[in-house]
């Protein structure tokens, strides 16, 4: 597995799993991200051999920045919005670290971003939809 | 009176507002810059904005109450300027977080990623005694806040007083702007983001000056 893969994968797992564990089993959102996170740190902590050195210690980096994601709520982001802005928050987390490197607060910023994007393009894509179904009917009205 | 101090907090909140959306766009902006061509980062950031634009607007109008000022109002629609002992609270347990975090993090040298989660672990304690206290279920969400500013490095924020003044001028923030991106995932650590950012390039100006 190439290491992007990894990572991409990693930030989808942080933010689904923080989301459904806190939904399901009705645990406080900071618990859930806090507790999942502190498990991943430790494990690759001590136990680093699974995969390659280069990504053994942004593993639980990644994660915690997508548990962020997963804190968000019920109402305002949905299951498959999830899984999407996780997606995006791995390959921003991939080209953009290097730029909050040591800034407290990068990964939330990126979280964030990677939230509103998500809304983003779930609304310009909605719009789209509308005008092209509103132009259909008119075509085929003419027609 | 009331309408004006209304206005006036709105105006504080689109404010606080834009400097979020400024910071996003000046942060994946850099990035683009840096790593295509002009065309295309211009382009793609183009783009990015006006999601980004978008994304927010969704939010305000769906989930913010936008129409609150900066602080809340009492029942007459007053704005409340004075900040209460839950405020108190807040701030010193955001600095609390923030100085545990750096503890954790740097001198016992853990990383800041067991720094932050440990005491967001710690800072539920309260809750599993007491889950209906209504200060015990608060607390949590200032010191995860706080603790985000303890995650930054010994190079950015050098010692830990430092970051317990980061911790408390982010506990303002989050005071300020409790009104703000509800339930929006990294909320806690855009404000986190600003504060470090804000007081790290502050002092770099004043230091140079």
């Amino acid at each position: 597995m190439s290491d992007s893969f990894i990572i991409i994968l990693t930030s989808v797992l942080g933010a689904f799993l923080t989301f459904e564990v806190s939904n399901n089993f009705k645990i406080n959102k900071i618990t859930t991200s806090a507790l999942l996170s502190f498990t991943v740190a430790i494990f690759f902590r001590y136990c680093p051999k699974f995969f390659s050195p280069d990504v053994v210690h942004l593993i639980p980096v990644a994660f915690f920045g997508a548990s962020l994601i997963g804190m968000s709520a019920e109402k305002v982001i949905l299951k498959t919005e999830i899984l999407f802005s996780g997606i995006i928050f791995g390959i921003l987390f991939m080209f953009i670290t290097s730029y909050f490197k040591g800034f407290g607060g990068g990964l939330g910023i990126t979280a964030c971003i990677s939230v509103i994007i998500t809304l983003g393009i779930k609304i310009t894509y909605e719009k789209l939809t509308e005008i092209w179904i509103k132009n259909h009917s008119i075509i085929t009205k003419n027609h | 009176m009331v309408i004006k101090t209304i206005k006036s907090g709105r105006r504080t909140n689109l404010i606080l507002l834009f400097s979020i959306i400024l910071i996003q766009v000046i942060f994946i902006g850099r990035f683009l810059y840096e790593n295509s061509q002009f065309t295309s980062a211009y382009l793609s950031t183009a783009v990015l904005v006006g999601l980004l634009i978008t994304g927010f607007s969704t939010v305000i109008s769906r989930h913010s109450k936008l129409d609150h000022p900066i602080r809340m109002r009492n029942k007459d629609g007053e704005a409340i300027h004075n900040l209460n002992l839950g405020d108190w609270i807040s701030l010193l347990s955001c600095s609390l977080g923030s100085m545990v975090t750096y503890y954790i993090s740097i001198d016992l040298m853990l990383g800041p990623i067991i720094g932050a989660s440990s005491v967001g672990l710690i800072s539920s304690i309260p809750l599993l005694i007491a889950k209906e206290n209504k200060t015990f279920k608060a607390l949590p969400v200032p010191i995860y806040c706080g603790s985000f500013v303890g995650m930054s490095a010994s190079f950015i924020l050098t010692n830990i007083f430092t970051v317990g003044l980061v911790g408390f001028f982010a506990g303002l923030l989050f005071v300020g702007t409790q009104n703000m991106l509800i339930g929006i995932g990294g909320r806690l650590g855009t404000i986190a983001f600003m504060s470090v950012t804000v007081v790290f390039f502050l002092s770099k100006y004043l230091i140079n000056v």
